[in-house]
């Protein structure tokens, strides 16, 4: 009886991360993630799956997985997200990816399924990101200092066109509409804010962190969220000069983290702590952790869909887990 | 076998003998249990958390918990809880706790606690926070008595290091012999070093407990309300029946 109470605590104890997860083709020996993101417009969560050379695009209803090859394939999983393809962004045609390994940039044709054009970056490659307001690519690249910025041809073929110095950074990037400006993260504690036009640094802000890491914007309300490496969250006012409203820890060992601007919630993932959090923000600039769930060691990316659920990396088993984000709307 | 059986039995006798002499009423009892005396405190609870305006928890949960009187100065506790509903799960956490009775004088005494969560989660961090409490105990009559310190230092540990300081105390009133009526409150928590930042004064929200605890020879029943705001309609709330035996 001891024993089978003994078991029955053990195997409670070291079961897995509780909900659903999808396998990723090839993933087995583990994969290097990065940057997740959801495609609205194909209803799919956007995963560049690293060393198995793929573009993995999950549904979010079936969970079924459609697989776009032709990235830099590697048997081996080493740790850390240095190979092949890391990052992704939708131009609302194109999907754009970086190979970490070929140092590209690959345009991908989502209704074909396939790379039909690229071009050689000038170093190795972080983010890619799309900025709809001046039809270009914005390629981060942190061993350089810079952002290295392409426009595209019709049939998607991209053009180098300029750069952008972030010295100290770029780490992360993400596009504000409303403000025609970019923000990124310098590593040691600060963010900048950049002219999309001028493709210039107009602003350096303070953000709190040790090591600064994701980043997440609401341009309607011009909340900027940054995510530490310690597992701090932190809220600055782009309106405000940058000025710190709130922060909170709700993970430990904080990367990558997303924003639902509809129900005004941030997620965050540790990989330390392996959990996936919920973080609700008000329209005065509050944050309040809502919950958190059970992730994986390692467990250093997430993506929301928008409806609530919500996907997070698992490097060593190669999967992306799935979670629920089961809050209301934040109103106040 | 043997050896473990009659230690067991030497334990359940003199835990029998000591229920048998500790006091019933709350106000003459040590802050800890005398030597050798066990108290297993079975709880069901309900609990309403709200955040920003929404509701984020209203479930309901089970708390288990064990202490032994291991000396006159000491006692230790082990307890752990299970979620029951809306999702029956273990919450994987151990809550390991240390009391001494540091301080025994006619009208104060002082029991120091130390609260060890342990998480068996699958994350790397094993204890996020440990809590330090005063354990200062006053009795200001024959049934109106005080207390301070529970909670006074909360020490996070991961994912940074910070410490706090708890303001916190309650007056308790033993209305019979057998009842005894608690409220308790915090006025304020301070954070004193480190980045993570839990300072709060009772003009940001004002937490208020009120617990009532019917004691017979052997058992004692307690019901505890909480109130994370008293002065907001929409709050957090627990509610939590409970029952202590000393066998």
């Amino acid at each position: 009886m001891k024993t089978l109470a003994c078991t029955a605590l053990l195997v409670a104890a070291c079961a897995g991360p509780a909900g659903t997860s999808v396998d990723l083709p090839d993933g087995s020996p583990g994969i290097g993630f990065d940057d997740l993101r959801y495609s609205a417009r194909l209803g799919k969560v956007l995963v560049p799956a690293g060393r198995s050379g793929a573009l993995d695009l999950i549904d979010p209803a079936s969970h079924d997985v459609t697989s776009i090859g032709g990235f830099t394939q590697m048997d081996d999983y080493g740790g850390g997200h240095d190979d092949s393809v890391t990052s992704v962004d939708d131009t609302g045609r194109w999907l754009l990816a970086t190979d970490r390994t070929a140092g590209r940039l690959e345009v991908v044709d989502p209704d074909q399924g396939a790379i039909v054009t690229g071009a050689a970056l000038g170093g190795h490659p972080d983010y890619v990101r799309w900025v709809a307001e001046t039809d270009e690519a914005w390629v981060t690249e942190p061993g350089l200092e810079q952002i290295e910025i392409f426009s595209l041809a019709g049939d998607g073929t991209p053009t180098r066109t300029g750069t952008v110095a972030v010295p100290g950074g770029p780490e992360s990037l993400v596009v504000d509409p409303v403000r025609h400006r970019a923000y990124t993260h310098l590593w040691d504690g600060a963010t900048v804010a950049i002219d999309l036009a001028a493709r210039e640094v107009v602003a350096t802000w303070d953000n709190g962190c040790g090591d600064s890491r994701g980043i997440a914007l609401d341009p309607d309300l011009g909340f900027l969220f940054v995510a530490c490496q310690e597992g701090k969250l932190v809220l600055l006012d782009v309106d405000q000069d940058g000025a710190n409203l709130a922060e909170v820890w709700p993970v430990d060992g904080s990367d990558v983290i997303d924003y639902s601007p509809a129900l005004h919630h941030v997620y965050t993932a540790g990989q330390i702590s392996a959990t996936v959090a919920v973080v609700g923000v008000s329209s005065d600039g509050d944050l309040a952790i809502l919950g958190e769930q059970d992730a994986a060691l390692g467990s250093h990316c997430v993506v929301g869909d928008g409806e609530g659920g919500i996907y997070v990396c698992d490097p060593d088993a190669g999967r992306i887990l799935v979670r629920d984000d089961p809050f209301d709307p934040i109103t106040d | 076998m043997r050896l473990l059986l009659v230690a067991v039995l030497s334990c359940a006798l003199v835990s029998a003998a000591a229920a048998d002499e500790y006091p019933t009423a709350l106000i003459e009892r040590p802050q800890l249990l005398p030597r050798g005396l066990v108290q297993i405190d079975a709880a069901l609870g309900h609990e309403t958390r709200r955040a920003l305006g929404i509701e984020i928890l209203s479930a309901e949960s089970a708390d288990l918990a064990v202490r032994l009187g291991v000396s006159g100065r000491w006692e230790l506790g082990a307890a752990s809880s299970l979620w029951l509903h809306p999702d029956a799960r273990w919450d994987r956490a151990v809550s390991l706790s240390a009391d001494y009775h540091a301080f025994a004088g006619e009208r104060i005494d002082i029991a120091p606690r130390l609260a060890l969560p342990l998480s068996f989660h699958h994350g790397y961090d094993l204890v996020d926070t440990a809590w330090l409490g005063m354990g200062l105990r006053a009795r200001l009559g024959d049934r109106l008595f005080a207390v301070a310190g529970r909670r006074l230092l909360p020490i996070d540990i991961r994912p940074a290091f910070a410490l706090h300081a708890g303001l916190d105390g309650g007056v308790g009133f033993q209305a019979t012999p057998a009842l005894a009526l608690l409220a308790e409150t915090q006025l304020a928590m301070l954070t004193l070093v480190g980045p993570i930042d839990r300072t709060t004064t009772i003009a940001d929200r004002w937490p208020v407990s009120l617990t009532a605890i019917w004691a017979a020879r052997r058992v004692d029943t307690t019901l505890e309300l909480r109130s994370g705001d008293s002065l907001a309609l929409e709050s957090d709330f627990s509610l939590l029946v409970s029952l202590g035996v000393r066998p």
